[in-house]
C-alpha cells in the first residue's frame, strides 16, 4: 500500500530546506507526494471575477512554476508527485482538500523553517487532521 | 538482581571514589587495579559494565576494551581519561560501541553515563535474544500495555480492531494475536482492503465457482475459507468499500460464505483482526465506515502508539532491525554509536518503525565498518529538527497579543528589515515603529 505525503505552501513561498527534507522523507517511507499550494483571496461572494481575473491568473502561473520547480527534484528520485493549486480562504480550501482524498500519513509544512504564528490559519485545520503535522527547522548549534 | 559493574584504576583514590559512588547507587561493584586481575575476574563472573581508566602502565584502557570486547562481547565499556582534550586514539572512537568520561566529573556524571552504558546493554541483549525476548519490540510503558492487552485478548475468540499511524506495526500485533490465540496452529491470512475495487474484494475473501465471470474457469477458494480456522487480518479496513462491509457483516454473523457466483453456503470459523490508521468516530461521522460494522470488528480495541511518544523504545528497536539485518547476511553491523543513537532518539519519525528501518537499512550499506556513525545516518537527521505542529491551547488570544506576535514574525522574515516588514503588514513605517515601541520589540 501506498505511503501518501502531502506539502502545504502557504501561498508563494517555498521553502527549499524544507522541500529537501520531504524528499528524503519520501524516500524513505517509499511514499508518493501531493503538493498543496493555498493562495489566500477574497471573493466577497461574487460570482465573477471582474478585476481579480487578472491577479488570479498571474498567481496561477507563478503557482505552476513554483510546483513544477519543486517537484523536479522528487520525479529526479523517481517519487511520484501530484500537485494542486487553491485559491481562496487556506483554511476552508485545504479541508475541503484533505475530505476528497485518502488520508495522508504525513503533512509538511513546507513554507518556512519556522513555525507558523499563533493565530495562523493552519492552527484551525490542524485540529480536524488525521496525521501529524510537522514543522522543519534548522537545529541549533549546541 | 543489581548489576555488576568492574571497576579497574591505578590510582587507589578514583578507585575508592568509582566504588563508593556507584555502590551508593545499589550497584554491585569489583575493584581491581590491574587490566590482569578484571580478565581474570570476568572469566569467572559475568559482569554488566566494566569501567576502565585509560592510561595504566601493564595494559592501557584501549588495549584491555579490545580484549574484553573479543571475549566478552555482552559487556559494556566505559573509558575514562584524564586529558582535557581527547588524545588520537580516544578521539577516533568516540563515536564507537563504547562509552566516554571526561576526568575531573561528577558523580553526576558518572551515574549518568553508567545508566545509559547499561541501558545501552540491555538493549543490545534484549535484541540479540540474550535477554527476555519481548512479544512486541519495546520497553516503554506504552508497549507494555499494548503487550499485555494482545496477551489478554488473544485466548478470547472476540474480533479485534488494531488502530494507530502507518508503519507502527498494526501488522506485527494482529501476527502475535494469532501466534498466541488456541488458533496458532491453523492459518494466518492478511489482505489489504485499500485500493481495491468492491468486485476484486469480493472475488479475494469470497472466492469464485467456475463460470462466475469470464476467465472464471475452475472454482477457486477466498481467502476467508483459507484461514478456515485461523485468523484472517484485515489491514486498512477503513478503506472497504460500503457494500463490501454489508457483504462481510452478513458473513461474520452467520459464520458461512458464499463463493462468488456460488449458491451453497459453506460455514467458517475464522476470528478476523482488522486494522486501521483511520480516526474511527470520524469515520463512522463521514459515513466511510458503517456502524453495524464496526460494531461487529470492534469487540476490542488495540491502539498502538506513534514511535514519537515511545522514544525510549528506539535503541531496542534499532537493535533489534540490526539484528535481523545480520541474520539475513545483509550487514555486518553490531553497533551504533551513541551520537548516532541519539540522533536517531530525538527524531520524530513521521514515518514510524518503518521509517527506522529504512534510515538503519541505508546506513548499514554506506557504512565501512561495524559500527554505525553520525556520518551513515541521513544529514537531514544530523541538521534539521522536526517538531509536531500543535494546535495552540487555552483561552483564545487577544488582538493585540496577536498583532504582536505577527509583527514579530514579519520581522523575523524580513530579518529586521522595517520597511519591508511594513510593507508586508500593509502599514507605514511610522505605525509600525509605534507599535514596536508599545509591545517592546524594537
Amino acid at each position: 500500500m501506498f505511503q501518501d505525503i502531502l506539502i502545504v505552501f502557504d501561498g508563494l513561498t517555498v521553502s527549499p530546506e524544507t522541500l529537501s527534507y520531504a524528499r528524503e522523507l519520501a524516500l524513505r517511507m517509499d511514499a508518493r507526494v501531493t503538493f498543496l499550494m493555498l493562495a489566500q483571496m477574497r471573493f466577497m461572494e461574487r460570482t465573477v471575477l471582474e478585476s481579480k481575473r487578472s491577479t488570479l491568473s498571474r498567481m496561477e502561473d507563478q503557482a505552476a512554476q513554483l510546483l513544477t520547480r519543486a517537484a523536479e527534484p522528487f520525479i529526479q528520485q523517481g517519487l511520484e508527485v501530484r500537485s494542486a493549486f487553491r485559491v481562496g480562504d487556506p483554511a476552508q480550501e485545504m479541508l475541503k482538500f484533505l475530505a476528497d482524498r485518502p488520508p495522508f500519513q504525513v503533512v509538511v509544512w513546507g513554507s518556512s523553517m519556522d513555525l507558523p504564528p499563533k493565530g495562523h490559519w493552519i492552527g484551525r485545520v490542524s485540529g480536524h487532521m488525521e496525521c501529524p503535522l510537522i514543522t522543519v527547522s534548522k537545529k541549533e548549534k549546541s | 538482581m543489581n548489576d555488576h559493574v568492574v571497576i579497574v584504576d591505578d590510582d587507589p583514590i578514583t578507585l575508592k571514589q568509582l566504588r563508593r559512588i556507584l555502590e551508593n547507587q545499589g550497584y554491585r561493584v569489583s575493584a581491581f587495579s590491574t587490566p590482569q586481575r578484571v580478565l581474570q575476574h570476568l572469566e569467572k563472573t559475568p559482569c554488566d559494565l566494566l569501567i576502565s581508566d585509560v592510561k595504566m602502565p601493564a595494559m592501557s584502557g584501549m588495549d584491555l576494551m579490545t580484549q574484553v570486547r573479543g571475549r566478552f562481547p555482552a559487556v559494556e565499556v566505559i573509558l575514562v581519561s584524564g586529558y582535557a582534550t581527547l588524545d588520537g586514539a580516544v578521539a577516533a572512537t568516540k563515536e564507537g560501541a563504547f562509552h566516554y568520561l571526561a576526568k575531573p566529573f561528577t558523580p553526576e556524571q558518572l551515574r549518568q553515563r553508567v545508566q545509559e552504558a547499561l541501558a545501552h546493554g540491555k538493549a543490545r541483549r534484549m535484541a540479540a535474544g540474550q535477554g527476555l525476548p519481548p512479544l512486541l519490540i519495546g520497553a516503554s510503558a506504552a508497549m507494555r500495555r499494548v503487550e499485555a492487552l494482545v496477551r489478554q485478548v488473544a485466548a478470547a475468540d472476540c474480533t479485534v480492531m488494531i488502530t494507530g499511524a502507518s508503519g507502527t506495526g498494526k501488522e506485527l500485533v494482529a501476527r502475535a494475536l494469532h501466534a498466541l490465540s488456541p488458533r496458532a496452529a491453523k492459518p494466518f491470512v492478511a489482505f489489504n482492503c485499500g485500493a481495491l475495487t468492491e468486485t476484486l474484494i469480493a472475488n479475494e475473501l469470497f472466492g469464485h465457482e467456475k463460470g462466475a465471470f469470464t476467465g472464471a474457469d475452475r472454482c477457486s477458494p477466498g481467502l476467508l475459507e483459507m484461514a478456515d480456522g485461523g485468523t484472517l487480518f484485515l489491514d486498512e479496513v477503513g478503506e472497504m468499500p460500503l457494500a463490501m462491509q454489508v457483504k462481510l457483516l452478513r458473513v461474520l454473523q452467520e459464520k458461512e460464505v458464499i463463493r462468488v457466483g456460488g449458491t451453497r453456503p459453506i460455514p467458517l470459523d475464522v476470528r478476523i483482526v482488522s486494522a486501521t490508521a483511520k480516526d474511527l468516530k470520524a469515520a463512522v461521522e463521514s459515513g466511510a465506515l458503517r456502524d453495524d460494522f464496526l460494531f461487529r470488528v470492534n469487540v476490542f480495541n488495540i491502539h498502538l502508539p506513534p514511535l514519537r511518544e515511545r522514544r525510549e523504545d528506539i535503541p531496542l528497536l534499532a537493535y533489534h532491525i540490526l539484528h535481523r539485518l545480520q541474520r539475513r547476511g545483509a550487514s555486518k553491523i553490531s553497533a551504533i554509536s551513541q551520537e548516532a543513537m541519539a540522533l536517531l532518539t530525538r527524531y520524530a519519525f513521521p514515518g514510524n518503525v518503518r521509517e527506522l528501518e529504512n534510515i538503519l537499512e541505508r546506513a548499514a550499506a554506506v557504512c565501512h565498518d561495524e559500527i554505525i556513525r553520525v556520518s551513515d545516518l541521513p544529514p537531514d537527521l544530523v541538521e534539521l529538527e522536526l517538531r509536531e505542529y500543535k494546535r495552540p491551547e487555552g483561552p483564545l488570544m487577544t488582538l493585540e497579543q496577536l498583532e504582536q506576535d505577527y509583527i514579530a514574525h514579519v520581522l523575523k522574515l524580513t530579518d529586521g528589515a522595517r520597511a519591508r516588514a511594513a510593507d508586508i503588514l500593509g502599514i507605514d513605517r511610522a505605525s509600525l515603529w509605534r507599535k514596536l515601541k508599545k509591545y517592546g520589540l524594537d
